[in-house]
């Protein structure tokens, strides 16, 4: 799905250059599930950012297609094509859910599938079944501030899902989870993974949720190491 | 989905929206309440206008007196004969003089050059006069003694004075188109009848509803003008606050037995009034004229507006200075404010607009999002800044008492009451003076009465607002939510998705 090569990420922070990527070589295949691991202010979130196309490396590439036929270099496309990218084939996840506050759970849904220009009755429906695959149907109508931080996480996940993408990247999905609530998240993640063979990518400190992962790389100083798995991909 | 995310995000930054939407709704009410009392003072000039030269009258010619001299002097002798004689003691002489005073004489054919201008939909001249009788009885006197030793008699003869009666009189065109302007105009008629061609050479006369009350008189009764009988024909009634004339009599007349400076008004006239074939010529119309008679003075309701004094033209002072620059100023507040917040929520929602980017949302659509936000505002305050407009303009016309409106004297205008005063020379002696030698007249000072009086017209001063004002309002509502939105949405677009997502909130 992705090959990184030499992939360099710097930015001035006054008078000092922050490297956060430092020649980066990485291949994720379809379907994996790659747990990131590292030190806080190392690059984890950094690295998503590239993979999703919210931001562009300083230096190398990022290909991006199905396995043998990667043919699209993020860093080399132009703003709305990297943003049609993002509609079309990325899911995210955040730590904080970013949620819309002013617009139900049902709704946040269906914003994923404004920029698809699908009709609103066909919206509305495919976000009404995101809703229940994520066991909350029976909350469509309330707004995030009505609904517990596991809740909004599941209402995060369904909008990352409805627009049924190749890549599903988290960052830190759990972190402001309590302990049962992120069992209950990570295993709502790793169900949608095996179900629907996406290539999840999920940046985690815990490492009782990286060892869930097929694969775990640890990035630090903005180089990553890769730990061999020992998880099979699952069925497609 | 933009429609209700809008309405969402409204309702949640009520607060906020409602500051913005009520500082637009000032400026904006502003604007249209002075829009609203600039046209109810331009209104109430061009009814001052029409009140004192007639409903159709856009534009008055006049010309500033040239004669040196007095009113003439009285000759003495039986029926005011110019003998030279002075009549024996005890002889009460009268006088009755139908003069014009304050304005230059123009004539007939200048009327009628006026009438052949390009624009020009009618021309029409007339006299305004004033009818002044004086008597007084020829005292015995020493040949020391000179004069008439004044009012209640004095150091010389014992001569009695009667001050003097004066009746306003104008000189109108009887027929044709020119009839329809000038004062006559204005009047109503309330019994009898008014002038027909016929009477252009007849001494008939229309007499003013107050002025017939006052002196008891109704159709058929006569008034006595420069010695002449005049049949009262009909009793017009006009508005008090226009000053109108006493009474009316034919051009003809009036030129007939009419003097200027003791000479004859024959062929002559001293207003000329104008009537443009359409508003927005009223201007050119009064520059043409102005150029082929450059010593005249020209009058529309534009120029009448600098030489009003008054409280309408404190008022037309408050609306176009004060009242204009505080529309403007407040407006800018307003627009500024509803910049500065809208960028200021845009700030707020960094975040959230870093995740619609993330969802694949362009900037094109996060940027309608925070524009059509700032119109629905920006609508909305337009919406109550107008019913705000109507409310001040309403209350303008409630609180507003009547207006006066004071035209002339004023050196350098010639305005029907643009009068100036001068002095005449003539015999010697005078009033109360101690004469030398045998006086044989009186002469001095001769303060123009009638038509070189200062004209009081009182208006009353409404505000409307017209259509092209809320218009505008509409066009500034827009411009305030576009202005915000733009500024908002500037700064949206900006926002890079990875730098939105590492924000701290």
């Amino acid at each position: 799905m992705y090959k990184l090569t030499g992939v360099t990420k710097e930015y001035q922070k006054g008078r000092t250059v922050v490297h956060a990527l430092n020649g980066v070589d990485l291949a994720i295949a379809d379907g994996e599930w790659l747990a990131i691991q590292g030190p806080t202010g190392h690059g984890k979130s950094t690295l998503l950012q590239m993979l999703g196309g919210l931001d562009r490396p300083t230096a190398g590439s990022i290909m991006f297609g199905p396995d043998g036929t990667i043919t699209v270099d993020l860093a080399q496309l132009r703003e709305a094509q990297v943003t049609r990218f993002r509609a079309e084939s990325i899911g995210f996840i955040f730590q904080t859910f970013n949620l819309v506050p002013t617009l139900s759970a049902q709704e946040n849904v269906e914003a994923a599938l404004v920029p698809m220009r699908v009709s609103p009755a066909v919206r509305r429906q495919r976000a009404a079944r995101a809703l229940a695959d994520v066991n909350l149907a029976d909350r469509a109508a309330h707004l995030p501030s009505e609904l517990s931080g596991g809740q909004q996480q599941r209402v995060a996940i369904a909008r990352a899902l409805v627009k049924e993408p190749k890549v599903l990247l988290a960052d830190e999905p759990t972190g402001n989870l309590d302990e049962g609530t992120r069992d209950e998240i990570i295993g709502l993640l790793e169900k949608l993974w095996q179900d629907l063979g996406l290539t999840l990518v999920l940046v985690t400190h815990d490492s009782t949720v990286a060892k869930r992962a097929q694969r775990v790389g640890i990035l630090q100083n903005g180089k990553i190491s890769i730990r061999q798995d020992t998880r099979p991909a699952p069925a497609s | 989905m933009f429609g209700v995310y809008l309405r969402r995000e409204l309702r949640r930054r009520a607060r906020q929206s409602s500051i913005i939407a009520l500082g637009l709704a000032l400026g904006i009410g502003l604007v249209i309440t002075v829009t609203a009392l600039s046209a109810g003072v331009k209104n109430a000039q061009a009814s001052v206008l029409h009140s004192l030269y007639g409903l159709d009258t856009d534009i008055t010619v006049t010309q500033t007196p040239t004669f040196t001299g007095g009113p003439g002097s009285i000759h003495f002798g039986t029926g005011g004969s110019s003998t030279g004689t002075r009549p024996k003691a005890g002889t009460t002489v009268s006088v009755d003089r139908l003069t014009s005073t304050g304005l230059g004489v123009l004539s007939d054919s200048e009327v009628s050059t006026i009438a052949r201008l390009d624009n020009v939909a009618a021309a029409a001249g007339g006299l305004t006069l004033t009818d002044v009788k004086t008597s007084f009885t020829i005292p015995s006197s020493s040949s020391s003694d000179g004069g008439f030793g004044g009012f209640g008699g004095g150091s010389g003869g014992t001569g009695t004075f009667h001050l003097p009666t004066t009746i306003s009189v104008q000189g109108t065109p009887v027929s044709g188109s020119a009839a329809a302007l000038g004062p006559l105009s204005e009047a109503k008629l309330a019994s009898g009848k008014t002038f027909s061609a016929a009477d252009a050479n007849s001494d008939v006369a229309l007499v003013d509803s107050n002025y017939a009350t006052s002196q008891k008189l109704k159709v058929g009764s006569t008034v006595t003008l420069a010695s002449t009988k005049f049949t009262v024909v009909g009793i017009v009634s006009q508005s008090a606050s226009g000053n109108p004339p006493d009474v009316y009599i034919p051009l003809a007349r009036a030129q007939a037995l009419g003097t200027s400076g003791g000479t004859s008004l024959k062929g002559d006239v001293n207003t000329i009034y104008v009537a443009a074939n359409s508003a927005s010529n009223i201007s050119g119309v009064s520059k043409e004229i102005s150029g082929k008679y450059p010593k005249a003075t020209v009058t529309n309701s534009d120029t009448l507006a600098s030489q009003l004094t008054g409280s309408l033209s404190s008022a037309s002072n408050l609306a176009s200075s004060l009242g204009k620059w505080l529309a403007i100023a407040v407006l800018a507040a307003a627009f500024l404010l509803a910049s500065l917040l809208t960028m200021s929520a845009v700030s707020r929602r960094v975040r959230e607009f870093g995740t619609l980017k993330a969802l694949g949302w362009t900037s094109r659509r996060v940027v309608g999002q925070v524009v059509g936000e700032a119109l629905v505002i920006g609508i909305i305050g337009g919406i109550v800044g107008v019913g705000l407009g109507f409310l001040g303009s309403a209350l303008v016309g409630r609180f507003t008492g009547p207006l006066t409106a004071a035209v002339g004297p004023v050196t350098g205008s010639a305005t029907p009451g643009g009068a100036r005063s001068f002095t005449g020379s003539g015999g010697s002696g005078g009033f109360g003076g101690a004469g030398t030698g045998g006086a044989s007249g009186f002469a001095g000072r001769f303060r123009a009465l009638g038509g070189g009086s200062t004209h009081n017209v009182l208006v009353h001063l409404t505000a409307p607002v017209t259509l092209e004002a809320i218009v505008a309002a509409v066009v500034l509502a827009l411009a305030g939510g576009l202005l915000a939105g733009s500024l908002g949405g500037w700064r949206a677009a900006r926002l890079r998705p990875a730098m939105a997502l590492a924000r701290v909130e």
